[in-house]
């Protein structure tokens, strides 16, 4: 035997659980190796004063009144989970969530006042997005008449100008000439920037 | 198992003087009492919920071992030292004895919980590790682990009190 194994049986305090050879192995080391000898020595004697010394000398019996409590009948009732308490139990939470939701949500709509008021909420929604749909379309109908008004402008005086063009190139002389002074005496600025 | 089973009342009063000695070794002589009493009350209170996956008196020992790291734990307002030194069950006589053993069990308290329930268990009331981890929860390593470094503590702070014992 090793010092090392010795050392493990010591500190494991493992000596009654060795067989008869090991025990003799190990004492036959214990009288080969004096530091494992008094570290057996140490240790035997620190733990037989330790003993000693939490050692009772005499126990006292077990008290009468804890031999009662053990064979009281109340003690050894045990407590059972029976279907009916959960059922109970169950019914119970089922009431408390019906009175919640009664109080929150169905008694205020049974109110009449609360109910006006729950019709008007719903109205004004209703007509605030009526009013926003019909703002998008008639803003959208809006674009599309302005587009075909400048249209129709745009082609109305393509077709003047050129009903003015026919016309003017239909004059004589004179006629041309005292258009030019009419245009001259009413329209200064059209003659300025190019005229006819 | 009814109430007049006597196998069991039988049993619980064979287990009782080991728990007392337990509870002595831990919160000395003045609580002993209290602290077997609480063991088992607390046992028979809630005795449905012992499932019998454990032998009664382990179960029964890790109920007072519980109870007696949770008393040590909690802010002393009695100790074993200070309630009354006057002890009815000890071996010791002389004033000069008794002294040894008040040194004693204050290197013993000084361990950790755990560790000194593992040298209690293990060394003191001759469990085995497996029984010790059992008792503990804790894996028979750990018992071991303790037990090394409980057993080098005590070994060295009790060397000088050994020596001047001899010497006398």
């Amino acid at each position: 035997m090793t010092c090392s194994q010795a050392r493990t049986i010591i500190n494991n305090w493992e000596l009654h659980q060795l067989t008869s050879p090991e025990k003799e192995l190990f004492f036959q080391h214990l009288h080969k190796c004096p530091a494992c000898a008094e570290l057996h020595s140490q240790t035997k004697k620190t733990i037989e004063i330790i003993d000693k010394a939490t050692q009772p000398l005499k126990v006292p019996v077990m008290p009468q009144h804890i031999i009662n409590l053990a064979k009281s009948p109340q003690l050894h009732q045990r407590r059972k989970h029976s279907w009916a308490s959960l059922v109970k139990y169950t019914a119970i939470a089922a009431c408390f969530i019906i009175i919640v939701f009664s109080a929150t949500i169905v008694i205020p709509r049974l109110i009449p006042d609360n109910q006006q008021t729950e019709f008007n909420q719903v109205n004004q929604v209703l007509y605030q997005i009526s009013e926003n749909q019909l703002s998008d379309i008639s803003e959208q109908y809006q674009q599309q008449i302005a587009y075909e008004d400048e249209l129709y402008a745009a082609e109305s005086l393509y077709f003047s100008q050129e009903d003015i063009y026919f016309l003017v190139s239909s004059l004589d002389n004179d006629e041309l000439e005292e258009f030019n002074q009419l245009l001259m005496s009413n329209y200064p600025d059209m003659i300025t920037r190019g005229g006819m | 198992m009814s109430y007049d089973d006597k196998a069991f009342n039988k049993q619980i009063e064979q287990i009782w003087p080991k728990i007392w000695r337990l509870c002595y070794r831990f919160v000395g002589p003045q609580l002993a009492d209290d602290m077997t009493q609480e063991t088992f009350l607390k046992f028979l209170k809630s005795r449905h919920k012992f499932r019998g996956d454990s032998k009664l008196s382990t179960y029964l020992y890790r109920i007072a071992v519980n109870l007696c790291i949770d008393f040590k734990r909690k802010p002393a307002v009695h100790s074993y030292d200070e309630i009354d030194e006057y002890n009815p069950f000890s071996s010791f006589e002389k004033f000069s004895d008794i002294l040894v053993e008040q040194k004693i069990n204050t290197a013993l308290n000084e361990l950790p919980p755990q560790r000194r329930s593992v040298f209690i268990l293990r060394i003191l009331e001759h469990y085995s590790t497996r029984e010790t981890a059992e008792i503990l929860e804790i894996s028979e390593g750990t018992v071991k682990a303790h037990l090394h470094i409980a057993l080098q503590d005590l070994r060295d702070k009790l060397k000088p009190l050994i020596k001047e014992m001899e010497a006398s």
